[in-house]
């Protein structure tokens, strides 16, 4: 396969990507405009996995991308959501901060978009191992099963625990606890669309409704914590949530109007995504959904706050 | 989560999610509306460590349905975050306080403090320069540990729909 950078303004960024690809059986291939990009896509006989910026995002047409099309952002992504032209392919939008992509985000997205296409890479994307702080291995990944009130209480807490672990003096303390806050109510807002919004069986059903899942119907919370960094991770076995759907909740507009009238699932996905500094969404269709949250827990609410989000849709092909 | 009538004040407390039934809180907001026979009503959720989207969606429910003549004291960190994403104050309430994150850079120390509207912040159409510090006694000084613009955009909002309500 190839990997194409069509970033023309950027080339430190071209070689970030390039770097990423090393090692990973993909040709490296960096176009100077969109006609170049359009006689490589021509003449290749290979998937094409596409990284360009949003600057150069509408003069590319639905008819010249066929594989996956990332692009790096400079705008917050609900405004870019909310501005996405119409047919495009783009599903993966990664923050630029001071012209840089976050290398841990961008690791873990290139290994799942190139997995498929590289016999080598065969088996499920392990995402809190591809996100580049996690790689070390030096602490492990938690996991709690939830099948009823009680374990989703159950995980919250533990989560909380895990934040909380590290905090050493009274002040920080403070900051810890705010970490945590976001963190539980992260993972709360995913369990709840886990259980009431993807299951069949649960759609329809009040979500403070009591619920007991059979075992094949269960969803799995992961989390891991290194350093400053946090991956969180919450799945389900039906792999029903589409792209558009995100789409409709994320977009700058989707909270506009009275609060009160909003379905839950579209608020809590929108407090997930508010709270985390990248979402990756990993569809399996008909077979598993995985919501993925990474946060830096930085120094002050200052820096955890200006960093822009990122946000990827991943597989959900019929 | 829990509520408690003191005066005119409604203290609630606990982790507002699908556990949180608007029945129960209806009767402690109703006997203090009662009780405060036309003036304002103050809603403290202080106490309150966190909420999901059934929470929410359960108190501004409530909120629409009993429309109180109300203001909220000491609103948690948690709330503002909510209330400068979406539109969610809705009818006659204002905001008397809030709470927000400070940190002294010299001490590697944060708080949370309570910021009184008006006498702390004033009201502004935007906090685009706006700037905030509290001094400590020993001579350092605790810096706002947020984006004015951002954190503070809840009031310019609230601030504009009272103003448009008042003036029919």
């Amino acid at each position: 396969m190839k990997l194409v950078a069509l970033l023309p303004q950027n080339l430190a960024l071209c070689e970030t990507l390039r770097r990423q690809v090393e090692g990973h059986m993909v040709t490296f291939v960096a176009c100077a405009d969109v006609e170049a990009f359009r006689r490589e896509a021509h003449e290749t006989l290979e998937p094409l996995l596409l990284f360009t910026e949003e600057t150069e995002l509408q003069a590319l047409t639905e008819r010249d991308v066929h594989g996956p099309l990332a692009v790096f952002v400079t705008t917050a992504v609900p405004e870019f959501l909310g501005a996405l032209p119409s047919g495009t392919h783009a599903r993966h939008f990664l923050a630029l901060r001071n012209g840089k992509p976050d290398e841990n985000e961008l690791a873990a997205l290139v290994r799942r978009l190139v997995r498929p296409l590289v016999p080598a890479m065969a088996g499920p994307h392990d995402w809190l191992h591809a996100y580049g702080a996690f790689s070390s291995n030096v602490t492990p990944t938690l996991e709690q099963r939830v099948t009823s009130l009680e374990e989703k209480a159950l995980a919250l807490s533990r989560l909380r625990e895990t934040v909380l672990s590290p905090a050493a003096t009274p002040s920080k303390d403070v900051r810890a606890s705010e970490y945590a806050r976001k963190a539980v109510e992260i993972v709360d807002e995913l369990i709840l669309n886990a259980v009431f919004a993807a299951n069949p069986r649960m759609q329809g059903l009040r979500r403070g409704h009591p619920f007991v899942l059979p075992h094949e119907e269960a969803v799995v919370v992961k989390w891991r914590r290194e350093d400053n960094f946090l991956g969180l991770s919450v799945s389900d076995p039906f792999g029903g949530l589409r792209f558009p759907t995100l789409l409709s909740h994320l977009n700058a507009g989707a909270l506009k109007g009275d609060v009160a009238f909003k379905a839950s699932a579209g608020l809590g996905l929108r407090m997930a995504f508010d709270r985390s500094h990248a979402l990756f969404v990993d569809v399996d269709t008909g077979t598993r959904t995985e919501v993925v949250a990474f946060l830096h827990l930085e120094k002050t609410s200052r820096e955890f706050d200006k960093r822009l989000r990122s946000l990827s849709f991943c597989g959900g092909e019929a | 989560m829990d509520a408690q009538r003191n005066g005119s004040t409604v203290f609630f407390s606990g982790i507002l999610d699908e556990h949180t039934t608007a029945e129960a809180l209806r009767k402690t907001m109703m006997e203090a509306m009662h009780s405060v026979q036309g003036r304002r009503l103050s809603l403290d959720l202080s106490e309150v460590r966190r909420a999901n989207s059934v929470g929410i969606l359960t108190w501004f429910r409530l909120l629409g349905d009993l429309a109180p003549c109300a203001s909220y004291v000491n609103m948690p960190v948690w709330l503002v975050e909510q209330f400068n994403f979406s539109e969610g104050i809705r009818g006659d309430i204002d905001i008397e306080s809030f709470q927000a994150p400070f940190y002294c850079p010299e001490k590697d120390t944060h708080a949370i403090v309570s910021l009184v509207v008006g006498r702390d912040v004033p009201i502004q159409a935007q906090y685009d320069d706006f700037e905030i510090s509290l001094p400590n006694p020993d001579g350092t000084v605790f810096e706002a540990d947020f984006e004015p613009s951002e954190y503070l955009y809840f009031l310019v909002v609230n601030h504009a729909k009272l103003k448009s309500l008042r003036e029919g």
